[in-house]
């Protein structure tokens, strides 16, 4: 019976060593030149001029990594999320039965008495104490991973730089940093430490424009395994409450108002009217999102105590509402404040003919 | 139950075998092997620290139960319950540390004990966690909102340009912490039915 750890190391020695001698050969380039960009995802595909084990180096191989890590790896992992001086810890765990080829994850808050969320498939269910268990279809927990990292990463490309810097160590391993940086810088940078033996994603934080890392997400351990755990494997046989199908949550857009300026590579993922729980008020609302990162718009009736714009901040999430003519626009999201407010002034009726 | 059974078994476990001896193991394999095969591969992950040992209270009442006849101190022939008569025993020492003993190999005392671990474990994380130093040393002014309970932690930014005056009115702040806690639950409970549209045309694509 081999030792899971041994497995990597002697099926990719030979790699390691031609990876740390284009690592060198690339970073003797970078001090040559100032401002080397390292080539985008789009021009990897085309390009030879770069030795194919060089090429190992860019971010669609990393990124990829970790798509497959993320999927099909067998991991027990702490998690801590920072935002300013809160923290709050989780249980994550993930495991895949290749014969059925189904995906098994399960993230549970560590101090008892919050949310514990369990995916199997494409099946995510919640259980909130106090309130019956209830599931949606995903490719995955949308908790402190941005499921872009589920998907293809060069959806990306249009709006994000991926650069390569050297690597580091985190709670004991050596994880390589890339760092998503917006173009437009209309939205927040995203750096991530992938562990160069698993794949998986050791910390990932948003940064602002000055380097300030504004809120992140650090994995405290990490166990490794050959199958799936017992407890996530009882999921396997778990009867899961059925998402609603699409013939009865229609998506119904609601066609009343017009984002006249957007972010690029926002697309409106969601976009309904519904009743907000705590306050019964309604609200006319859009979610858009661009794999990274979401925006929630919310459209309502004016509310007549408030007249000037609010602006908060809460680790990267940015809230500002703004009253319009005749209504109050407010959004919602992991954006720059400035950004969010340039959203929320955007929003115009559309005439009703 | 034959050594070289054991022999094979062992060497299939540390890898050690070729493919006739690999064969002529499996084919000689029997009921009693496979439970034998289990074992050793308990063992093996114990000692590479890759298995929990988990003890569920049929082990520990079938050592209870093995030991029963043998764990006698020689007072143990009038067992009673309660601590008075067990101290008025002139070897009521002992007797307390039968009791004790016997408590802790019970299925409620291994679970204490655990329960005791786990407990003692988990306040660290906490004290630990929550003395992690911060990483940014964020200066907000102190909110003049005064916030409901509802959403913590939010504090106001005053933009340039914009007058960020916040009303001191429970109807706004009311409304500001149900749209915060509206957003997060969207956000959780978005589902897929976009990006799986897009994943059947990139397969198709390639």
């Amino acid at each position: 019976m081999k030792l899971f750890s041994q497995l990597p190391i002697k099926s990719n020695s030979g790699l390691v060593t031609s990876f740390l001698s284009a690592i060198l050969f690339l970073s003797t380039l970078n001090a040559l030149a100032n401002d080397v960009r390292p080539p985008s995802l789009a021009e990897i595909d085309g390009s030879k001029s770069l030795a194919s084990t060089a090429e190992k180096l860019n971010a669609a191989y990393w990124l990829k990594k970790m798509r497959t890590a993320l999927t099909q790896t067998n991991f027990d992992a702490g998690i801590v999320t920072i935002k300013g001086d809160k923290t709050e810890s989780f249980q994550w765990s993930h495991g895949f039965l290749p014969q059925q080829e189904l995906e098994l994850e399960r993230i549970s808050p560590l101090i008892g008495g919050g949310i514990i969320t369990i995916r199997k498939g494409d099946i995510v269910s919640f259980m909130e104490p106090n309130k019956d268990v209830y599931s949606v279809k995903s490719q995955s927990i949308r908790n402190f991973i941005p499921p872009i990292f589920y998907r293809d990463a060069a959806e990306l490309v249009d709006s994000y730089q991926f650069v390569l810097v050297s690597k580091s160590q985190i709670t004991g391993r050596s994880a390589q940093l890339i760092r998503i940086e917006s173009v437009a810088k209309n939205t927040y940078n995203y750096w991530v430490w992938i562990d160069v033996l698993s794949g998986l994603p050791l910390r990932m934080a948003f940064v602002n424009e000055a380097g300030e890392v504004i809120e992140q997400v650090l994995m405290t351990h990490l166990t490794l395994h050959n199958e799936a755990n017992k407890e996530l494997s009882r999921i396997a046989d778990l009867e899961l409450p059925p998402p609603p199908t699409a013939a009865l949550a229609q998506h119904n857009e609601t066609n009343n108002w017009q984002m006249t300026w957007l972010p690029e590579g926002f697309e409106l993922l969601k976009s309904d009217r519904h009743h907000i729980s705590i306050s019964r008020e309604v609200s006319d609302y859009y979610l858009y999102g661009d794999g990274l990162t979401e925006v929630s718009i919310y459209i309502q009736r004016p509310l007549e105590s408030f007249n000037s714009p609010i602006v908060l901040q809460d680790g990267a999430t940015s809230f500002v509402m703004v009253r319009a003519e005749g209504f109050d626009v407010t959004v919602v999201g992991k954006i720059p404040p400035e950004v969010a407010f340039n959203i929320a002034r955007s929003v115009k009726s559309v005439q009703q003919s | 139950m034959t050594n070289k059974n054991f022999e094979s078994i062992s060497a299939l476990l540390d890898d050690e075998v070729n493919q006739t001896e690999l064969e002529q193991a499996l084919d000689s394999m029997s009921d009693k092997d496979g439970e034998c095969f289990s074992r050793f591969s308990l063992i093996g992950d114990v000692m590479r620290n890759e298995q929990e040992l988990v003890t569920d209270s049929s082990f520990a009442d079938g050592i209870q139960a093995a030991i029963a006849n043998i764990e006698l101190p020689p007072v143990a022939a009038t067992e009673t319950d309660n601590l008075v008569s067990i101290s008025s025993h002139p070897q009521w020492h002992r007797r307390v540390m039968a009791r004790v003993t016997q408590f802790g190999q019970s299925s409620t005392g291994k679970g204490m004990s655990q329960m005791a671990i786990a407990a003692s474990v988990a306040l660290v994380a906490v004290v630990g966690v929550s003395n992690m130093a911060p990483q940014q040393d964020d200066h907000m002014p102190s909110p003049v909102i005064s916030t409901v309970p509802l959403v913590e932690g939010i504090s106001p930014v005053s933009t340039d340009g914009l007058k960020a005056k916040p009303t001191a009115n429970q109807v706004t702040q009311s409304r500001i912490n149900a749209l915060i806690a509206d957003h997060n639950q969207q956000l959780r409970v978005t589902d897929d039915e976009k990006s799986e549209d897009e994943s059947e045309q990139e397969q198709i694509d390639n």
